[in-house]
């Protein structure tokens, strides 16, 4: 078990250093000089040389990742004499808008985006596992043919059009919930809760679809099965063959589990945008209108990080919730 | 885009011109700061109250070093200037004395300015408003870590390409503090609107010994203005209370009516408007930075309890079709004329929103309140084009079949993409075929603004930093400004324009240099290496229990300095 997790650790931080240098390389790609962003106006060419040399960006691609791997390791520092910047190790990058290292910028946006995730996620899983578990339960019933058709709505339209209409309902016809702003967990669990109630409702009104339908199709599944239709026929109660079926349906539930809740917590770009939450997909959005690499190079590696984190979590904990795997 | 700043149309033009020499002629001999505030359109409410405002931008800061905003928005609820501007809902935009006794004066034709500050002035932590101050405030300007804000006095203060600012112990020679009230700015070259350059952020006062964490001074900076910082959280919000040193006596052109401002910021802009429509609770004091869409004009218009409560502005940006003079096909003068008659402006102007919130239909490059404006048109083909007219001109310069492309950004708004097919709608008319090329916003400014950029015709827009042919004309027509990230999306280069802009650009007298820019204006259109199309139009909502809340001629966006709260 060791090994294999040793092995799958070694594998995700080449696989992260791949990514680095494929965002790298697309953003030098792209025509976009993060020193005309920087140069102020009017910006002529001496202006934005000495912009570019203090920024480093007017180096080359395969320089800008050299850098980065090593300033992961020893730190960067830009700039010389008295206007040095230091960014110690590991050092992400360092965001020049934003006057400050992107460790930081994570650090300082991660609360937003947890918060987020962690609502929408608890939500759409009691959510879509309610449903879904009811639905087959009461197959054709009112409850089934209400999700069934709760889930399609939740998997055809798109996120924005959820946000603006549950901002435009609830915030402005009913005014029954903030429209916008985020309040600390520590400054005020209630506000907290209550800024978040409409992010979560929309986040959680997409991704529940999901669940709603593999539940339903996994435990009609499990009911048909032969080893609870024996268990059935031998007298045992309705909710002791539920609990066995329910077994069942937990294997692909988590693992589609992990990779939304890490997905979450990559950041919900349209999400915060709508609630003007100011999480890590709000932070990647501004960068990449911005030109600032080093932010988009830091979140994007902290999201596949997060994501390679999650599935490792997912085939771990594949064993331990089906034997048949462990065996495997 | 990097492209767009700020400019304005007035109404008349006499008003223009006599108005804007009143009040900024640079000569002028100083005087006491006079008191007039007292406009008839502004009403006068008591002081007091609490303004909120509501930013669209996450990155709201008070630090001067790095800023673009012009003289009379929020970062001067805390930061004074040398000079300042005073803006009117009926009058063009004059240059006004703020720290300074007068608007500057010079002997040498405008190669050297002096400013006096006044008497007695104090920052809020009590320490006086001194010469070195402003010094000081100018040379963080130039550190690379505060790159970004309106530079013009970069490359014009001699010695300024080389300097890196004061953080390594060195001072820029050409700013000379003569006394704690005075100080000597040694330009370069001569510059009559130094006066206006010394309005913009980085001559706002910073003392020295404040700035010890120069990266987060504008978070708590020291006031000069009536109100300082007394909380902020970065990206969220921030919290203005009176700072007690200002006196109101010592200042034209801050009103200082709410006794507390809450700026919160990064908030989605379609959010910031609809709540501005619902005008509930606080947001009846509210006031904001939000982009009103056309979507929303209709809703605003039916309902007069919100229309009442919408600025919109006189004037607005320059919007025009940039021709490549150095293209083969477009290198006969009398094919660019023929493109002027061609185009159907009327109906840029409906794509952009009729005449009441889209813009007016213009035939110069410098806008309504710009000093100089001057209504002309060369090419007088009705709003609509003259079709017959542009048909003679390209028999004449004997083309035929013409083939050319048009590229504009595509992630600005759609409004661009609707604009482009009707130009080449227009110019169907008369038998040229126009080739659309849509681009991506970076890549499309990459391609204007290299001076071998391949293509034939942009869309384009432009605002006046400061009202001055400087700040219209020569950045957009002046060789300099061809390629290497320059504005001249025409390569335009014409060296007898070139010279007359270097005169104008000198002129110390800014009447007369009103008049030297009419006269380049007219000059360069007789090229015609654009067409100019719109003026467009800018609007702001305000709350219920919003006062003096105007759009002036010049800049384009209300003043924040003005604004009182009705309680």
């Amino acid at each position: 078990m060791i090994v294999y997790i040793a092995r799958r650790m070694v594998t995700a931080v080449f696989m992260l250093l791949a990514i680095a240098f494929v965002t790298i390389a697309l953003f030098f790609g792209a025509s976009k000089d993060p020193a005309r962003a920087m140069c102020g106006k009017p910006c002529p060419p001496e202006t934005r040389a000495k912009v570019s040399a203090y920024m480093q960006t007017d180096q080359s691609a395969v320089w800008q990742y050299t850098e980065f791997v090593k300033g992961l390791f020893v730190g960067r520092t830009y700039g010389e004499g008295a206007q040095q910047v230091h960014c110690d190790a590991p050092c992400f990058g360092y965001s020049f808008p934003n006057r400050s290292d992107v460790t930081t910028l994570i650090a300082e946006r991660l609360p937003v985006t947890l918060s987020l995730a962690l609502g929408a996620a608890v939500l759409c899983l009691v959510v879509g596992i309610g449903l879904g578990a009811l639905s087959a339960i009461r197959k054709g019933g009112i409850v089934d043919r209400f999700s069934t058709g709760f889930a399609m709505f939740g998997l055809s339209v798109p996120t924005f059009l959820v946000g603006l209409l549950v901002v435009q309902v609830f915030g402005f016809m009913l005014n029954a919930l903030p429209y916008s702003g985020f309040v600390s967990f520590s400054e005020s669990p209630t506000d907290w809760a209550w800024h978040l109630i409409g992010p979560w409702m929309v986040l959680s009104f997409i991704l529940a679809a999901g669940y709603i339908r593999v539940t339903r199709t996994q435990l009609l599944n499990e009911l048909s099965a032969d080893h609870l239709v024996a268990m059935t026929a031998r007298g045992a109660s309705t909710r002791q063959v539920n609990r066995h079926a329910v077994r069942g349906v937990m294997v692909p539930v988590a693992a589609m589990f992990a990779l939304d809740v890490t997905a979450l917590l990559g950041g919900s770009v349209i999400a915060e945008r709508v609630f003007s939450l100011h999480g890590l997909g709000d932070l990647l959005l501004s960068a990449v209108n911005e030109a600032d690499l080093s932010i988009v190079v830091g979140v994007t590696l902290f999201s596949a990080f997060l994501i390679i984190v999650g599935n490792l979590i997912a085939d771990l904990l594949m064993p331990l919730l089906d034997p048949r795997i462990r065996r495997a | 885009m990097a492209n767009r700043s700020r400019r304005v149309v007035p109404a008349g033009l006499a008003l223009v011109l006599a108005l804007v020499m009143a009040g900024c002629n640079a000569n002028s001999q100083s005087t006491e700061p006079t008191k007039d505030k007292n406009t008839t359109a502004l009403e006068s409410v008591p002081q007091g109250g609490t303004l909120h405002y509501l930013s669209r931008r996450a990155t709201e800061s008070f630090e001067t070093a790095k800023a673009q905003m012009v003289p009379t928005t929020r970062l001067r609820w805390v930061h004074r200037g040398l000079t300042s501007w005073q803006t009117f809902p009926d009058k063009d935009t004059v240059l006004v004395p703020d720290l300074a006794t007068d608007t500057g004066t010079t002997d040498d034709g405008g190669k050297t300015w002096t400013f006096t500050l006044q008497e007695g002035l104090k920052f809020s932590d009590g320490s006086p408003i001194t010469a070195q101050d402003v010094k000081y405030g100018v040379e963080r300007s130039f550190a690379p870590m505060f790159q970004g804000g309106l530079g013009y006095h970069k490359t014009l203060l001699v010695g300024g390409t080389d300097y890196d600012g004061p953080y390594d112990g060195k001072e820029l020679d050409s700013i000379e503090v003569v006394d704690d009230h005075k100080i000597v700015f040694h330009l370069t070259r001569p510059f009559g609107n130094w006066p206006w350059i010394v309005s913009m952020p980085a001559f706002a006062p910073v003392p020295a010994a404040a700035d010890t964490e120069p990266e987060t001074y504008g978070e708590h900076p020291v006031a000069s203005g009536p109100y300082q910082v007394t909380s902020f959280r970065k990206g969220s919000q921030a919290v203005l209370e009176r700072n007690p040193n200002w006196k109101a006596d010592t200042d034209q052109v801050r009103f200082a009516g709410p006794d507390k401002i809450v700026l919160d910021m990064g908030l989605n802009n379609d959010t910031i408007v609809q709540r501005l429509i619902d005008d509930k609770g606080e947001d009846k004091t509210a006031i904001s930075n939000a982009l009103i869409s056309p979507a929303q004009f209709q809703r605003i218009e039916s309902d007069p309890s919100i229309s009442t409560r919408m600025a919109n502005s006189p004037s607005g940006y320059f919007r025009y079709l940039a021709m490549n003079v150095k293209r083969p096909v477009l290198s006969d003068v009398r094919v660019r004329q023929a493109i002027n008659y061609a185009i159907n402006k009327a109906e840029l102007q409906s794509v952009y929103g009729g005449p009441k919130f889209g813009g007016q239909i213009t035939s110069t490059i410098m806008t309504p309140g710009i000093p100089g404006y001057t209504e002309y048109n060369l090419y007088d083909g009705g709003d609509t084009g003259n079709v017959d007219k542009a048909k003679k001109l390209l028999a004449a310069a004997g083309v035929s079949d013409l083939k050319l492309t048009l590229t504009y950004p595509t992630d600005v708004s759609a409004i661009e993409e609707k604009e482009a097919q009707s130009i080449k709608n227009s110019l169907a008319r008369v038998g040229v075929k126009v080739e659309l090329k849509g681009l991506d916003g970076d890549t499309w400014y990459e391609l204007i603004s290299s001076a071998d950029g391949d293509y034939d015709m942009t869309t384009n827009g432009w605002g006046a930093d400061f009202p001055s042919g400087m700040s219209t004309i020569q950045p957009l027509f002046a060789s300099s400004e061809i390629g290497n990230g320059g504005g001249n999306a025409s390569n335009f280069s014409n060296p007898k324009v070139d010279a007359a802009i270097e005169a104008a650009t000198a002129e110390p007298n800014l009447d007369k240099a009103a008049e030297m820019w009419a006269a380049i204006d007219k000059q360069i259109m007789e090229d015609a290496p654009i067409v100019p199309i719109l003026v467009q139009r800018t609007q702001a909502l305000a709350g219920s229990k919003i006062k003096n809340y105007f759009i002036p001629a010049y800049p384009p966006f209300a003043n924040e300095l003005v604004v009182r709260v009705d309680r």
